[in-house]
């Protein structure tokens, strides 16, 4: 499922970056395929928040849907 | 501070006279770093003096340029990383290709993203040395990086920096002789693998158990939720509008234009002129309605450098706070209706101080389409401070009610130009996707560097196509033109706008800046009704001269006149069809 769907507060594994740019830019960003990343929020129809170590990157919400995580 | 722009520090220029030549191979040195790690203070730590151009981070797509010991020394923009990703990425690789010497800096407070970029560089088998800046900071959270080790892993010299307060910077010069190619190799490896090298030399270098910051974790994740973040975004935005809007926009620049610009400086002007025997139509155009040491000096140092300082001021505030990215995330949504991403609120933001200076900052905006939706927003339907305060003054007399009305019909105009453009305009918007840094208090000496700099710029930038604008407008007040215009457009303003034939110079005056058509039409003893139509008319009239001439600097002649073209017909078809409306109802 996307990342979008996740919980927040859920620390998950990005499985896949469905999406040739943003898998670039998020693997530079160090939230790459494997990593853990944890959901800190979702706004309502908006952007998803990911955090990883003490970093934090805010992706579109159809972007998000294009990160793929495991089922819990 | 002094020394920022007084000269070039000592130097010995290989070819004086010829500054523009590229640099030899064997002598530059280039600075190569992700956004906003302070390569900018490293590179005037270094040089004696700062950046030659403004530099949002991460919007730089011009190198800066300088010199140390007499070798020329280029600051990359901000990269995540090499290839040929963006623009960004292709000039840096480029200026690598020419370089004999690699500084590298690095935030070590956030070394595992800049690890990335790190492990390229010492593959590149080009000289190398990395900064280790924002050492403070790293310390602070107890988890500052072992340099030693960082130093066996990478094969180059590592020093610890704290750019801002030039700490480390001798030993950087130092260590810059001592450079050499990275002995770090991954073989080729794709983006993947090498995320993961750079996550395990982080691993060795940094130690884990650090110092957690309650409050600023606390703030960083409920910045990004709506409960919190709303309320964040008004308290901020209120301040900036205090500062900018009115102590500033109205206060200070009230002062400044009407003391010293018109009742000081321009008399003084004009009997110097009148004082050595200047008359007739070069009178004009020196000092005249819209003269050059009259309308333009005004305009450039009483009304335009005050203004100026203080969106400086406020952008460092807000960028150096690392508030804007939040804001952003928490509009995406919002500006995804008009085809535009999140990031777009910044320059939004900044038009409501200065159209001119929101048009320069679209270049944050990653494509073409983006930034051309951005810029006619700004321009068609984005009042400035200045527009604003007269506005304001205006109305308020008339009540509530017709404040509303026009606050209603202004959004109204932006929603539907964006809606029509994103229409128009071929290909999607694209997806937010943005770092968000962490939220600090800004540093006093840096935000108050960064604003006297970039302000010092802008002027110098803009000061030279106010004057081209000034001297065109009295061209056309000399030979008459101007009159001529004037009796032309008459008929529109008093059949179709309902508006006394009069407020036909508060359109002409308009065509120079939006306010000055404002003011123009402040003693004209308007009804009500006949001032919304008047105000809309010129907020949605076409963008001051400096606006019209950064838009064509930044995306080109060609959109420039659309724009401004397409100014005309909203503001007359939209003001028009108001009055006819309120004429329907006997109100005009």
């Amino acid at each position: 499922m996307g990342i979008d769907s996740v919980p927040v507060g859920t620390i998950t594994r990005i499985e896949a970056i469905e999406d040739a740019s943003a898998r670039r830019e998020l693997t530079r960003l160090g939230f790459e395929e494997g990593a853990d990343v944890e959901v800190v929020s979702r706004i309502p129809f908006g952007p998803i928040v990911l955090q990883r170590r003490h970093r934090q990157v805010a992706i579109g919400r159809e972007l998000a849907r294009r990160v793929r995580v495991a089922m819990q | 501070m002094s020394r920022c722009h007084t000269a070039p520090a000592a130097t010995s220029a290989p070819n004086p006279g010829t500054a523009v030549a590229p640099p030899e191979r064997e002598e530059l040195v280039v600075l190569v770093g992700n956004p906003n790690v302070g390569k900018s203070a490293i590179f005037s730590a270094l040089s004696g003096r700062y950046a030659e151009i403004s530099n949002f981070p991460g919007t730089t797509v011009e190198a800066l340029t300088g010199q140390w010991n007499g070798r020329p020394l280029i600051d990359a923009p901000g990269t995540y990383g090499l290839g040929d990703h963006n623009e960004e990425e292709r000039i840096t690789s480029n200026l690598i290709g020419r370089s004999s010497v690699i500084i590298n800096v690095v935030d070590a407070a956030h070394l595992d993203r800049d690890l990335f970029l790190t492990t390229q560089l010492a593959e590149s088998r080009v000289p190398m040395v990395v900064a280790l800046n924002l050492m403070d900071e790293a310390r602070e959270s107890g988890s500052a990086p072992d340099a030693e080790a960082l130093e066996r892993a990478l094969g180059v010299p590592v020093v610890p920096t704290v750019a801002v307060t030039g700490e480390g910077v001798p030993e950087l010069a130092a260590a810059v002789q001592e450079a050499r190619p990275g002995t770090f190799s991954l073989n080729g490896a794709d983006d993947l693998a090498r995320r993961r090298a750079a996550d395990e030399l982080y691993a060795r270098a940094v130690p884990q158990e650090g110092k957690r910051r309650r409050i600023a974790e606390w703030l960083g994740r409920a910045s990004v939720t709506l409960h919190w973040g709303i309320p964040m975004i008004v308290l901020a935005l209120t301040g900036v509008y205090y500062l900018v809007g009115v102590a500033v926009a109205q206060h200070l620049v009230d002062f400044t234009e009407t003391r010293l610009g018109q009742e000081m400086w321009e008399p003084f002007a004009r009997s110097v002129i009148d004082g050595i025997g200047i008359g007739g139509p070069i009178r004009e155009i020196l000092v005249g309605e819209f003269g050059l040491f009259t309308m333009t000096v005004t305009y450039v140092v009483f009304l335009l450098a005050p203004l100026v300082a203080a969106f400086y001021f406020a952008l460092a505030l807000l960028e150096d706070s690392g508030f804007l990215p939040r804001i952003a995330t928490l509009v995406d949504r919002l500006l995804g209706a008009i085809g535009l991403n999140g990031r777009a609120v910044i320059p939004i933001i900044l038009g409501f101080g200065c159209v001119t200076m929101g048009t320069i900052t679209t270049r944050l905006l990653s494509t073409r389409r983006e930034k051309t939706i951005a810029t006619a927003l700004l321009n068609f339907a984005i009042p400035c401070s200045a527009q604003l305060a007269v506005i304001a003054a205006l109305l308020a007399g008339f009540g509530g009610g017709w404040v509303f009305a026009y606050a209603a019909i202004i959004l109204a105009m932006l929603v539907m130009v964006g809606t029509v453009l994103d229409r128009m305009i071929p290909g999607v918007s694209t997806p937010l996707l943005i770092e968000l840094p962490p939220l600090r208090w800004p540093r006093p000496r840096a935000v108050l560097k960064k604003t006297f700099t970039k302000g010092y710029w802008f002027m110098r930038e803009a000061t030279p196509w106010f004057a081209a604008g000034a001297l065109i407008v009295s061209g056309l007040q000399v030979t008459g033109g101007l009159d001529l215009w004037q009796r032309a457009i008459r008929p529109v303003m008093v059949s179709w706008l309902h508006l006394p034939a009069e407020s036909a110079r508060a359109i002409i005056m308009g065509l120079v800046r939006r306010d000055y058509g404002a003011a123009g039409l402040y003693d004209m003893g308007l009804s009500a009704p006949q001032a919304l139509v008047a105000l809309i008319v010129i907020t949605l009239f076409v963008p001051c001269v400096a606006s019209i001439m950064v838009m064509a600097k930044e995306h080109g002649a060609r959109t420039a006149v659309r724009i401004w073209i397409g100014t005309w017909i909203v503001a007359f078809a939209v003001g028009g069809v108001l009055a006819q409306i309120l004429h329907l109802v006997g109100a005009v």
